[in-house]
């Protein structure tokens, strides 16, 4: 099993199976005049350093000039939209999501029927949050390998994140029945969050945290940082703090490592290491995240001229760079300024998906507008799940 | 701590804009605890009264490691299953259950001082195991907690590393004593793995580097009477399977509830994943057992590999179906390893009545050693050579030196149990301390 990986690994090694496919492919329809293309160890699936900061800049830098040398390279083409994803992830600059989806569009115009350059696509739909089309080709994928785990985990985050949680659940249960794994752990455990059960949600990011052991270090990182999320749900922040660490110490700076360590040092109490924590980030980088959170520490501090100048820019970023309608509304409504306006945002976001969230951002929108009894019934839908999360339950008692 | 993680924010660019929506988890996730890299089954040559069966996991294990070090999954079931009927279906399993342990938890060091013993207190983080046997679903005996092997750190950590015997716990087992090892070892496999990559287009007479030289695995190495493994037939059947439990999205009835067992990974005959299962299939494969490897029966019978090469060398496909290689791969070659009444199945078929070979063959039954692969398979056996020729139609007469110009490990086997090479030295003193000051 060395040499090609378990079902839901990307190919290692220098066979790809990538290469395989097309290989066989070409021989079939009697191709034989392109000569296959080596294909570059996967992410992740040679030496956990392929993953670290350097690795990942370094891969992207190779493959870039591999398909730019041979457009039709879907091996490695593939490989470079993973790297760009997960670029993504540790950089929050969504620019490498376009990229990466020319790359993919590029790749399946030389080869429409590649099935690691589709079920990528799958991915690449999902990070860029275009859910329904994910889930066409998950669909897609499913048809054509029915034993891939992948597929189900692509199609449960599509379903999860618009509101249609029975579908999710299904897909990771049958995920997690073909191949039991950090991936499929990791959302079983979120399906576990969602429905109220976060001792049970915590087991399970335990068990995907030790499967990505001595795998790719930004898995590992981000399996880490959930763990660590978890226990500050269940008020503890010390394990919180260690599993951040443990993030961090596998890929330092983890952003997930980074505000997961800041809210747990504000748990124990230690408000300004947190702030003096987010100040050093939000020089470096200007998101609305951080500068919202930084404006309520500085809140909570007394020193609100400080905290409205977070705000503001927080509020501009929501508004340019990083749109998310949800947030957007909540954070509106949070502040009780232009509630009229996030009550349009919310219900704009309401068409579009019916996740608990976006439900919860239209029901505080409501309430902050004055509209309790349309307040009451969205908030009923935010709690359809048995959620605890702290935001929706403060939400549910304030508008009774 | 707090200073550790403001240093770690070098280089840090932006934050993720979507942090508090979609999560965007890893959809793929490479599992090396539980991604078996190569199977062995062998009579031992110093006591052949007794059978060796070695699996070893963890893909390329960079010796020197980082901070982060290796060591079989908490979480990951470990097996050995044996066929001594020819049913494909197992009669004997052998279980390996590990636990971490650490001695202060107030580090995460993986050792305090100079390691001079498995049970050494300056072993910090150390893993048990338990065996268990289990002869037709029935356990019949539980072995240990035992101790692991330590990691090879570095001459500061681990000084006078692996010792004769180092590692090795005995248990009374059905009929006799077994004799176990756990741990890190070098990565025994040796091959140029360009020879796939040649395969498909390029020149073979480039290949000839091992690649896995340098390389550790963790291996499991399990030593047992003959007696113990063998029913009517002198034949066995064996293969290596990993499994983790599941959980499930509405864990009923408890709140951390976790399900049944599902196996990821499975290996017996080497290379079968590479060059004989289309890519399109190997997650079932890897989910799948033996006693219905009827389903992919024409995968052997009218295998790619051999397509592939009279394509690309002219080396002519002997016609399908591929009785011949029906008999290496599923059922054994008769009046060797065939048991009586054998229903096709991939697995290592090791007729342990055979002795061993004084002088191992390079190219074991191809060169007349009926002793070595693959009837089973010893550390030494060329596999890749020997696959190689026979894809091409070796056992059917056909003349051929097709290989990967790597002949044998980097470096040299033990003599004795658990027989694998010892795992190269980090040298360094990364485990020992994490955040070594520059320079070091």
């Amino acid at each position: 099993m060395r040499l090609l990986t378990p079902s839901t690994s990307i190919p290692c090694v220098i066979i790809a199976s990538v290469i395989a496919m097309v290989v066989s492919a070409n021989i079939r329809e009697g191709r034989r005049d392109r000569r296959p293309f080596a294909t570059a160890p996967a992410l992740g699936g040679f030496a956990a350093s392929s993953t670290t900061r350097e690795g990942l800049a370094r891969r992207i830098a190779e493959m870039e000039s591999r398909v730019a040398a041979q457009p039709e390279d879907v091996g490695a083409a593939v490989l470079l939209a993973d790297a760009l994803i997960r670029q993504t992830r540790v950089t929050g600059n969504a620019g490498l999501t376009l990229h990466a989806e020319k790359v993919l569009q590029t790749a399946l115009r030389e080869d429409p029927g590649n099935y690691e350059a589709l079920r990528m696509q799958g991915s690449l739909y999902l990070s860029q949050h275009r859910f329904a089309e994910a889930a066409a080709i998950a669909e897609k994928c499913r048809a054509m390998r029915p034993d891939d785990s992948v597929n189900y985990g692509v199609l449960g985050d599509a379903q999860l994140e618009v509101g249609n949680y029975e579908q999710a659940f299904d897909a990771f249960d049958r995920m997690m029945q073909l191949r039991p794994g950090a991936a499929s752990y990791a959302r079983v455990a979120y399906a576990r969050e969602l429905q109220g059960n976060l001792r049970g949600a915590l087991q399970s990011m335990q068990l995907a945290a030790d499967a990505s052991e001595g795998g790719d270090v930004e898995a590992i990182a981000w399996y880490h940082a959930q763990v660590g999320e978890l226990y500050l749900k269940l008020e503890k922040p010390v394990d919180a703090m260690r599993e951040f660490s443990n993030a961090s110490t596998a890929f330092p700076g983890h952003p997930f490592a980074v505000v997961g360590y800041a809210k747990a040092l504000e748990a124990l109490g230690k408000r300004a290491e947190a702030r003096a924590l987010l100040e050093d980030l939000v020089k470096k980088s200007p998101t609305p995240d951080v500068h919202a959170r930084l404006g309520d520490l500085l809140h909570a501090e007394g020193r609100d001229r400080d905290a409205e100048r977070h705000y503001a820019l927080a509020e501009a970023a929501w508004r340019s760079d990083a749109p998310e309608p949800k947030n957007l509304a909540r954070f509106l409504a949070d502040r009780g300024k232009k509630v009229d306006e996030a009550v349009v945002i919310a219900e704009a976001a309401v068409k579009v998906r019916h996740d608990i969230f976006t439900e919860d951002a239209l029901a505080w929108a409501y309430f902050k507008a004055g509209r309790v009894e349309e307040a009451r019934r969205a908030i009923r839908l935010a709690l359809r799940t048995g959620t605890r999360d702290q935001d929706i339950l403060r939400h549910a008692e304030a508008i009774g | 701590m707090f200073a550790t993680l403001v240093v770690a924010l070098v280089g840090y660019q932006m934050m993720p804009s979507h942090a508090s929506s979609h999560r965007e988890a890893p959809l793929i996730s490479s599992d090396p605890q539980a991604d078996t890299t190569d199977v062995y089954a062998f009579v031992s040559p110093d006591d052949p009264n007794t059978v060796t069966l070695i699996s070893s996991w963890i893909p390329f294990e960079d010796p020197q490691g980082g901070p982060n070090f290796y060591r079989f999954g908490d979480n990951v079931l470990y097996e050995f299953k044996i066929d001594n009927n020819g049913d494909g279906v197992e009669d004997i399993t052998y279980q390996f259950r590990f636990t971490s342990q650490i001695r202060n938890p107030n580090t995460f060091l993986y050792n305090t001082g100079p390691i001079l013993g498995v049970d050494n207190t300056n072993r910090n983080m150390f893993q048990t195991y338990t065996v268990t046997r289990i002869d037709n679903g029935r356990t019949t005996l539980v072995a240990g907690p035992m101790t692991t092997m330590y990691d090879n750190v570095g001459p500061a950590s681990t000084p006078q590393y692996g010792g004769r015997g180092a590692g090795v716990n005995t248990f009374n087992d059905v009929g006799g004593t077994s004799a176990v090892f756990a741990g890190q070892t070098d990565d025994p496999f040796f091959l140029d793995l360009r020879v796939f990559d040649l395969l498909y287009g390029a020149n073979l007479s480039e290949a000839g580097t091992d690649s896995l030289a340098g390389f550790n695995v963790h291996s499991l190495a399990l030593r047992v009477p003959k007696a113990a493994l063998r029913a009517g037939s002198p034949i066995i059947g064996v293969w290596a399977t990993a499994s983790r439990p599941t959980t499930t999205t509405r864990s009923p009835g408890s709140e951390t509830s976790a399900g049944n067992f599902v196996q990821v990974s499975r290996l017996g005959m080497p290379l079968v994943n590479e060059v004989v299962i289309p890519v399109g299939q190997k997650d079932k494969w890897n989910g799948s057992k033996p006693a219905d490897d009827g389903q992919f029966l024409s995968f052997v019978t009218d295998p790619e590999v051999p397509k592939l090469l009279q394509a690309i060398y002219n080396i002519p496909a002997p016609p399908a179906p591929r009785n011949d290689l029906v008999s290496v791969f599923l059922t054994g070659v008769q009046g060797l390893n065939q048991p009586p009444g054998v229903r096709p199945a991939e697995m290592l078929r090791l007729n342990t009545d055979i002795v061993p070979s004084a002088n191992p063959a390079r190219l074991g039954v191809l060169a007349g050693d009926t002793s070595g692969f693959p009837n089973g398979r010893r550390l030494t056996d060329d596999v890749v050579d020997i696959t190689l020729q026979a894809a091409v139609g070796v056992l059917g007469g056909v003349r051929s030196s097709l290989g990967d110009g790597v002949d044998s490990n980097d470096v040299p086997f033990q003599r004795q149990f658990p027989y694998l090479a010892l795992p190269h030295s980090g040298g360094n003193p990364w485990k020992l301390n994490p955040n070594p000051p520059a320079g070091q």
